[in-house]
């Protein structure tokens, strides 16, 4: 926004030059410099739309084309003169009023009226719509008023938290805003990342300074971009400090009792926002620990300028000790490298095969998706089931006896893509994977039936070919296993064959999937 | 003033390029109602394609401008005419009054042949309220006049009708890809351009529901109310733009050397 208006200025003052050497070099082009400033004024409408801080932008634009009714060279240089002050007071106050006012409370307005119109799970999940807008619409009144993006985006992540929904969240568009607000709504980096184990205990993850871990130093890729922002948010000491942890004696897997002389678990209900939505309580709670370790001594939860954290451990002799941890910076990079850790599933093509041992074989299915034909048609998946059947079969042949199907990360996807895969290994005979609702097509809304729940319309159903009823499968999954992930999950969790396993249950972004209890 | 109207008149009037490329878009307008809203109705079609009735029409409004006033710089005609003792001002303004008038009210048309053929037939349904709809294209002129406007003081500089064709062109295709782009700004009426398709931007909703013989269905609701905000803001800026355009356009008229 401010180079075009420096440009407009530009064109202003070469008016006010050509107004000099015009009685020496006479032509007519130069009244067209007269209406560039307006073409230019177009084009930020068309960019950025309407901004008040750069109203003397706009009105310059229009006041010198009043320099083309008058011959005298003096009076153009005046008016081009007015109105290269005009947008230099504008450039001066945008750059205190800000580029634009965001209206955050009419974002929330607007947003809640659709949701509490079109919500679909209200009454499962127990909304009460005006509980909610009396407990959020002071907050983005507030953020309104501060017109603070960081505040904002907290504000709708615990928002969107309040459904235990995964099809429920809050968004941020891909700028460079994004990861600004990211980097500083989480915290501060210490030096590890939290996990705890199923027996209870809090370790430390994804230590400074070891192998295999987060280095601020790392210069790898993330995929959300924040390899290219942290140091930016480095800590001024960052250098000095980052090897404090590895010197006190805390690698991965430390235990870990205490954090700002307080048990871990008690932080937990301050943590009111997530990167991902957690539907499942068993889930959250299993990544509650990674965002307590971006809370410094008297800190809040996201609003820390906290320079250090005390963390308490057990050493190798299992003493308790305590290691004073000065801010590395931001906690962003760091929490979203240990999240991806554990989220991640194998790294290979989706519906592609690697050997695990001499009778293992692992298929990674990634996406619920073969191809755009298949994915608009559903009668076109028959190359991919005839593909994976050979496979399938071929691999029976060579003697393999275990199947593991890893739907970590899965993304979900078409559900016919599920049944198309389930079927090659369900027990023979029909089988139901989803059932359809009714939909009232003009207002494209569900409807209920008289007793508030949602009718069954028609079954999705297919057929079993039980191609691997002597051997052994293995679901793996995650918490980012999602949507139809979870239909592949619970369908084909109740296979007398298969077992499901992972650190933690499917994401559960299935609305009405009733989870499995098979596991291992 | 009166008798340059006329002979602008009478000289547009018998331009073949006009004639043949406005009868291609009317048959192109009716074509695309009458394909396309087979699969929706007529107000399903407004809901699914939103720019389907003002993005040809904006080649049309460039096209009309171009052949009103280029030619006639290019031979001097408007020279001419001053010459003969007419006032720069009524060569100007008959020149620009008679491409705004007819570009905007040609333009305007077109846009609603889709609509037309469309519910000749297959209906209107009843997805949106027609009254709504109508209201909103209704509105349509003023930002057809202010881009006429906005077009006659690029005619004025470039003078050549070819190249306000590949404008007219530039403004129908740019609209999809700018609006696509820059999606916060789109929204502004003080962009002719973005006025449509915030005239022509209906409240959505989709779902989508699955059926075993054809997959995933997808189903889509909107409502067409429009707001006196809306009504308002596009009248004014409509307006008050025209005008900034009509005064820029003769201040650089006015000193053009014309020989």
């Amino acid at each position: 926004m401010k180079f075009f208006c420096v440009v407009e200025m530009l064109f202003l003052i070469a008016i006010i030059v050509t107004s000099f050497i015009s009685k020496k070099y006479v032509t007519g082009r130069f009244r067209y410099l007269f209406a560039v400033p307006l073409l230019i004024t177009i084009i930020m409408f068309i960019r950025y739309g309407f901004i008040m801080s750069y109203l003397g932008v706009y009105i310059s634009s229009i006041l010198i084309i009043t320099g083309l009714f008058t011959d005298k060279e003096i009076l153009k240089r005046s008016i081009a003169s007015f109105c290269t002050l005009a947008i230099f007071i504008s450039l001066f106050i945008g750059s205190f009023i800000g580029v634009k006012m965001i209206d955050y409370e009419a974002d929330f307005e607007e947003a809640f009226a659709v949701m509490k119109e079109h919500y679909v799970l209200s009454k499962e999940k127990g909304i009460d719509w005006d509980a909610l807008y009396e407990e959020y619409k002071p907050l983005f009144e507030k953020v309104n008023e501060t017109q603070d993006s960081v505040e904002n985006y907290k504000t709708w992540m615990k928002f969107a938290k309040e459904f235990y929904d995964g099809h429920t969240n809050y968004i941020l568009k891909k700028t460079d805003d994004q990861i600004k607000i990211m980097m500083e709504a989480y915290g501060n980096d210490y030096g590890l990342s939290l996990a705890r184990l199923s027996t209870g205990e809090f370790v430390a993850i994804n230590v400074e300074g070891y192998d295999n871990s987060y280095s601020i130093e790392s210069e790898d890729a993330d995929l959300m971009g924040f390899y290219r922002y942290k140091n930016k948010y480095l800590d001024k000491d960052a250098e000095d400090n980052k090897d404090i942890i590895k010197n006190a004696g805390i690698k991965n897997g430390t235990v870990i009792t205490k954090w700002n002389g307080k048990p871990i678990d008690d932080y937990f209900d301050e943590v009111t926002y997530y990167i991902n939505p957690y539907p499942v309580r068993e889930n959250e709670e299993f990544y509650l620990p990674m965002y307590v370790a971006g809370i410094g001594a008297d800190c809040e939860y996201g609003n820390c300028d906290g320079e250090y954290a005390i963390v308490s451990f057990l050493d190798e002799n299992g003493v308790e000790k305590e290691v004073k941890l000065e801010s590395l910076g931001s906690y962003m990079p760091r929490l979203y490298d240990s999240i991806s850790k554990i989220d991640s599933g194998l790294n290979i093509t989706n519906l592609s095969w690697e050997n695990v041992n001499e009778d293992t074989m692992i298929l990674r299915v990634r996406a619920m998706a073969y191809d755009s034909a298949s994915y608009a048609d559903p009668s076109q998946y028959t190359e991919m089931t005839d593909q994976l059947r050979k496979e399938v079969v071929s691999l029976k042949e060579n003697g393999y006896k275990n199947l593991i199907i890893d739907l970590r990360a899965n993304e979900g996807g078409d559900p016919f893509f599920v049944q198309n895969v389930a079927g090659l290994f369900a027990p023979e005979g029909e089988h139901v994977n989803l059932y359809s609702t009714v939909i009232n097509e003009k207002t494209a809304t569900f409807e209920r039936n008289e007793d508030g729940r949602y009718p069954v319309k028609e079954a999705l159903t297919y057929e079993g070919e039980d191609l691997w009823h002597d051997g052994k499968i293995i679901l793996l999954v995650n918490a980012e296993c999602v949507s139809a992930g979870d239909d592949m999950t619970y369908i084909m969790g109740e296979y007398p064959n298969v077992r499901v396993i992972g650190f933690t249950s499917t994401s559960l972004r299935y609305p009405m999937l009733m989870q499995t209890e098979r596991w291992l | 003033m009166k008798n340059l109207i006329k002979s602008i008149i009478y000289e547009t009037m018998r331009s073949k390029l006009l004639i043949i490329f406005y009868l291609v878009m009317v048959a192109v307008m009716i074509l695309l109602g009458a394909l396309n809203a087979c699969d929706y109705t007529t107000s399903g079609l407004y809901i699914q394609d939103q720019s389907i009735t003002y993005i040809f029409p904006l080649t049309v409004t460039a096209l009309v401008v171009g052949i009103v006033i280029c030619p006639d710089l290019k031979d001097k005609v408007a020279n001419y005419e001053i010459l003969s003792g007419h006032s720069r001002i009524s060569v100007y303004l008959a020149r620009v009054l008679c491409a705004i008038i007819p570009a905007a009210f040609l333009s305007y048309f077109l846009t609603f042949l889709p609509m037309i053929s469309g519910i000749l037939f297959w209906g209107w349904g009843d997805r949106l309220d027609l009254t709504d709809v109508l209201l909103r294209q209704a509105l349509f002129i003023f930002p057809f006049i202010r881009l006429a406007a906005f077009t006659c003081v690029l005619a004025f500089m470039i003078k050549s009708e070819y190249a306000m064709i590949a404008i007219g062109v530039a403004y129908s295709f740019g609209t999809l890809f700018l609006s696509g782009i820059f999606e916060e700004a789109s929204s502004s009426v003080f962009v002719s351009v973005y006025n449509f398709s915030y005239l022509m931007g209906f409240d959505r909703w989709t779902i989508y529901n699955i059926s075993p013989e054809s997959g995933i269905i997808r189903y889509a609701s909107a409502t067409g109310s429009i707001s006196s905000e809306m009504i308002v803001s596009t009248i004014t800026a409509s307006m008050l733009m025209t005008l900034v355009y009509v005064v820029l356009g003769y201040a650089l008229f006015r000193r053009n050397e014309m020989n």
